[in-house]
């Protein structure tokens, strides 16, 4: 079997070392795509930035871009912080990164078709098989089912880290039901409203047609024999954290929002109800985990789903987007095989680099990872939300032998990797303008084509020096331009 | 269109009603407050609470009536299910619910609506004054309706905010004549009956259609005449009417149709033939009869909105 991690014994470090911004390189000087935007920021007053911020909050508030927070009352609804300052992409990088994307989202799509189907990469042995099957997001309810297109993976959102000059890493692949792609627009809009003469001087790829590419890939995997599908958009409620970005996407779209309980299943099919009787529903494109899809077939105290849905799936009736069963292929410990995916269904290298990945199971993977264990980030592989993690720079030499004991009784549920430098962006904080680290959450749509928006949605980390951009963590948006070459 | 979706806008569209009429009725009892103590000022505080029907609540948590506790009461009380912050948190809530449906202007509008005037408090309701805090909620529902009814292409979903306004508008008219009802039948000094019949007509919006139509002196007669059967007069029984059958008929697939039958048992009784010899002499009967009819009406619609199709 190939090393997956073949990674020179010197790259984590320097990973860790060499911080990116993306408006100054090392020597301090602007960088050509960043010129025009430095020159207009010299001339704006830092109270005129303030003043544009609470403008920029009001009208976040009026839109209602919120994030409704569960159980609490319509006054409780909380803003994500966006950020006046744009995170700008030059066109060649960013030929690069969609390349890399598209060829990422593609090899997962073939990756997931093929173990629900004839499992050639197990049969090859390019990825232990005992990896899949032991895999709680396996779901044997899909083995042989054939889907439209052969489209599992409709909508991907790849978190994108910009580590190096031209040089970007996948963080993670968000495969199920990823989210975020309203604030991209309702950014871009943002920035058009405060900023016009900034936008104008800049030509900036438009990401406004999202919702059409959307509509359009819904449409193209409907069931077969139905020429004119009916969309709709499956949400768990008002409740939900991402109501918001439902409703905007659904009503850019011209579809219905649909609950629970204004669906049912009959003779394999399932149908809406609405003032003139029952109207089919062809594809519904899902903002709800699996697990709560069908009360039936999977958690069977979900009141969010709709019992018989798995059944008229599984027999053609209906579209879900994005398949059941994704998960298997988001998991972090599969996440290192994504460049094997990529050899093995493409014949091609990787143009996005993985995070390096060590597997403990391999014994010359583990003796590196364990002589080198301080500069490294150990993780359990079924662990979530940093239990059972070990970070190497942070770590006491004391936890450092627990670990070794740990892994040495039980390799092959660990993998380590070197910690990463996320690249920092100039970002407007209390303390005036300030570098602050960022990622990238880019959107690739599938359906008989692939599509992708020029963008994505930054997140920036607002506290000085942290890495964490999450927005449930105090995280902050920015608009992404990429320029027109 | 889904029928949780119609209920949403249905109710959407009851609450903005609401949330005018409320402010009308605040605003009435508002200047007749400030009119000299012999046209007695307190009796329209606790008429306003009797007519919406928060008389008990009030007492309990407030005491006797006194213009700025009723004023607080009423705008900007949301313990109150029936004051306009109430009424406008409700239309929000429920736009919220089905914003996937209106158009971004509605939702902006609406939502807007609901931030500048929850920010209001009791020493800002005091210091920019009742009326301009009531005429910018007044603004605002006639900004949203406007809005409303210049998008194209939206006939299906102002079928059921339509819907809920006739509906609601109607439900506030009888409110008036009801709690009004013994104003009509006195005759007592010529000034104070002026502007005791002047409030009933101001309460709905309907003084200069009044001066209008008849170009003469108000008397009781002619305002029951006007808010029952004239109409030409929007807010009048008859017209209200005459749009909630219009606006069900093509509903009966979805809510059932029993809510037609209703509706149209209750246009009869506007258009029967002996309808104004019974408001000569029967008026309040009839008054309580018409509200009966209209609450059947609107639990049937309920009803049909959330109950489940026979597939």
């Amino acid at each position: 079997m190939r090393n997956t991690a073949a990674v020179p014994a010197s790259e984590p470090t320097a990973l860790r070392q060499y911080t990116l911004d993306e408006m100054r390189d090392s020597g301090g000087a602007v960088r050509s795509h960043y010129t025009s935007f430095n020159d207009w920021l010299q001339t704006v007053p830092p109270a005129q930035m303030k003043q544009k911020r609470d403008e920029a909050e009001r009208l976040l508030r009026r839109l209602g871009i919120t994030f409704a927070i569960y159980g609490e009352s319509a006054g409780a609804e909380r803003l994500i912080p966006f950020d006046l300052i744009p995170r700008i992409i030059p066109a060649k990088e960013w030929k690069i990164l969609a390349a890399g994307l598209r060829q990422r989202v593609l090899a997962l799509n073939a990756f997931l078709h093929d173990i629900y189907h004839g499992q050639e990469i197990l049969k090859a042995g390019r990825i232990p098989a005992e990896m899949i099957f032991s895999n709680p997001q396996y779901r044997v309810e899909m083995q042989g089912i054939n889907l439209p297109g052969g489209v599992y993976i409709h909508i991907a959102g790849l978190d994108v880290v910009h580590t190096g000059e031209g040089e970007f890493h996948i963080l993670e692949d968000n495969l199920r039901t990823p989210s975020g792609v309203s604030y991209m627009l309702a950014n871009r809009r943002m920035m058009t409203r405060l900023f016009p003469d900034l936008v104008r001087r800049h030509a900036i790829a438009p990401v406004e047609h999202y919702p059409e590419l959307l509509l359009e890939t819904l449409r193209s995997i409907a069931p077969a024999g139905v020429d004119e599908p009916t969309v709709a958009l499956f949400t768990p409620g008002p409740y939900n954290s991402a109501y918001f970005e439902h409703t905007f996407l659904a009503q850019q779209m011209g579809i219905e929002v649909v609950e629970a309980s204004d669906l049912f299943v009959r003779d394999n099919k399932v149908y809406m109800r609405t003032m003139e009787g029952p109207v089919r529903v062809d594809v519904l494109y899902r903002r709800i985990d699996e697990d709560f899809l069908d009360p039936l077939a999977f958690r069977s105290d979900s009141t969010l789903g709709v019992p018989g849905l798995l059944s008229v799936y599984r027999a053609g009736g209906v579209t879900l987007t994005n398949a059941v069963g994704t998960g298997v292929a988001d998991d972090k410990a599969i996440y290192a095989y994504v460049p094997e995916m990529i050899r093995f269904y493409l014949g091609k290298e990787p143009i996005l680099k993985n995070v390096p990945t060590f597997q403990l199971r391999n014994p010359e993977e583990r003796a590196y990872v364990l002589a080198h264990l301080s500069e490294l980030v150990v993780k359990e592989v079924h662990g979530s939300g940093g239990y059972g993690m070990l970070i190497g720079p942070a770590s006491s030499a004391k936890e450092r032998d627990l670990f070794r004991q740990r892994i040495l009784r039980n390799p092959e549920s660990y993998i380590a990797q070197p910690t990463l430098s996320l690249s920092t962006c100039p970002t407007f904080v209390e303390q005036g303008i300030a570098p602050r680290h960022v990622d990238l959450r880019p959107f690739v749509l599938s359906g008989r084509t692939v599509h992708l928006v020029p963008g994505g949605l930054t997140r920036v980390a607002l506290r000085d020096g942290s890495l964490v951009v999450n927005s449930s963590q105090g995280g902050g948006t920015k608009d992404t331009w990429v320029l027109e070459e | 269109m889904l029928l949780r979706v119609a209920d949403h806008l249905y109710w959407m569209g009851r609450y903005i009603e609401r949330t005018e009429s409320t402010a009308r009725a605040i605003e009435v009892a508002y200047q007749a407050s400030l009119l000299p103590a012999a046209l007695s000022a307190d009796r329209e505080w606790e008429g306003l609470l009797a007519m919406v029907g928060q008389r008990d609540d009030f007492f309990a948590r407030y005491g006797s009536p006194s213009a700025a506790k009723v004023l607080r009461f009423m705008s900007i009380d949301l313990e109150n299910p029936v004051s306009l912050l109430s009424s406008l948190r409700a239309a929000r809530e429920n736009g919220r619910s089905v914003n996937g449906n209106l158009s971004p202007e509605m939702w902006e509008s609406l939502n807007t609506i609901w931030l500048d005037l929850r920010e209001v408090d009791e020493d800002r309701l005091l210091s920019t004054g009742v009326i301009p805090f009531l005429e910018r909620v007044k603004e605002g529902a006639y900004l949203f309706r406007g809005i409303l009814h210049s998008a194209l292409g939206q006939e299906e979903v102002l079928r059921p905010i339509d819907l809920g306004t006739f509906l609601e508008r109607a439900d506030h008219t009888i409110r008036t004549l009801r709690a009004r009802y013994a104003c009509l039948l006195q005759q007592g000094k010529r000034e104070a009956d002026y502007y005791s019949w002047l409030a009933i007509l101001r309460s709905v919006g309907a003084d200069t259609a009044y001066r209008r139509l008849y170009r003469d002196l108000i008397t009781p007669g002619r305002v029951a005449e006007l808010l029952i059967l004239r109409e030409e007069v929007p807010c009048s029984l008859h017209a209200c009417m005459d749009r909630v059958n219009d606006l069900l008929r093509p509903l009966s697939g979805g809510i059932g149709p029993e809510a037609v039958r209703l509706a149209a048992d209750l246009h009869f009784l506007l258009h029967d033939g002996g309808i104004r010899k019974t408001l000569q002499y029967h008026l309040h009967d009839y008054l309580i009869d018409f509200t009966g009819a209209l609450g059947r009406l609107s639990a049937k619609i309920d009803e049909g909105f959330r109950g489940q199709i026979c597939a």
